[in-house]
């Protein structure tokens, strides 16, 4: 492998691993918004209901 | 955008290493993740003597955050530092004490989110990962001087050294393009895993209640 091939190698893998973990974030941050929306409104149905 | 600057930089602009040649433009990857990782666990390090101090829910969310980014640059930094060593060195690793110590700092740092995610009660976990986030950023320090305590393959400081910086300024200013780049993408993802640790707890919090 040539110089450039370790090249492509390093940036490649750091691109990989930075932007899939930026990626599994934003869908966890979604999922929990969804949750949290939902967990608020049974919360404020309970305090009515109380 | 400024991570584009920096790959332009880094990847055509600035001149081959007159003795390593292309090979060391992997270095505008390795050198700014060394610095960022470094910077995460200082943080964490200062969160956890904070939540100690003060038990601040903020200085705990704080430290997990940046402990689990510090985690994935110093995967990174070991990764690219491999590859650069292979056609540099002749091996991918060697247990070179900078090395060595680095892989350490790693470990310590799964070991750091193991205890928080198998421990039970969120507070004594929180405590628990304190202590060993205060004791495994004085890893750091001994990373740092390893090159000179020790007779090792990696090479000295290039940056912080007494004598100032070794580098030709046609090196430096892609290294300093590419730092400023990483620091702002760490910005933000320590913002957004913030987020997402103080959404974890609030629906936690809800979900006792409902």
């Amino acid at each position: 492998m040539g110089p450039w091939g370790y090249i492509a190698a390093a940036y490649g893998i750091a691109a990989v691993v930075l932007l899939g973990y930026h990626l599994v974030m934003s869908v966890r941050l979604r999922a929990f918004a969804r949750r949290l929306s939902a967990l608020r409104a049974t919360a404020a149905w309970m305090r009515r209901a109380a | 955008m400024l991570l584009a600057v920096g790959l332009y930089v880094g990847l055509v602009l600035a001149p081959p290493d007159a003795v390593q040649g292309d090979v060391q433009r992997i270095m505008y990857l390795h050198l700014p993740f060394v610095l960022i990782a470094y910077l995460a666990f200082a943080i964490v390090f200062l969160a956890g003597i904070a939540y100690l101090w003060k038990r601040d829910e903020w200085a705990d969310v704080l430290a997990h955050s940046a402990a689990e980014i510090g985690v994935v640059f110093t995967g990174l930094v070991l990764v690219t530092g491999s590859i650069w060593g292979k056609p540099t060195w002749g091996v991918w690793w060697t247990w070179d004490a900078r090395l060595t110590t680095t892989l350490l700092l790693f470990f310590i740092f799964v070991g750091y989110l193991m205890v928080r995610a198998l421990t039970e009660e969120r507070g004594r976990g929180a405590r628990y990962a304190a202590i060993v986030g205060i004791i495994g950023a004085l890893d750091i320090p001994i990373i740092h001087m390893s090159v000179v305590w020790w007779r090792t393959l990696h090479q000295p400081s290039t940056f912080l050294r007494a004598q100032g910086p070794a580098i030709a300024p046609a090196l430096m200013i892609p290294l300093f393009v590419n730092f400023g780049a990483f620091l702002v993408l760490f910005l933000f993802l320590l913002v957004r895993r913030m987020r997402l640790e103080q959404a974890r707890r609030e629906a936690e919090a809800l979900e006792a209640l409902t």
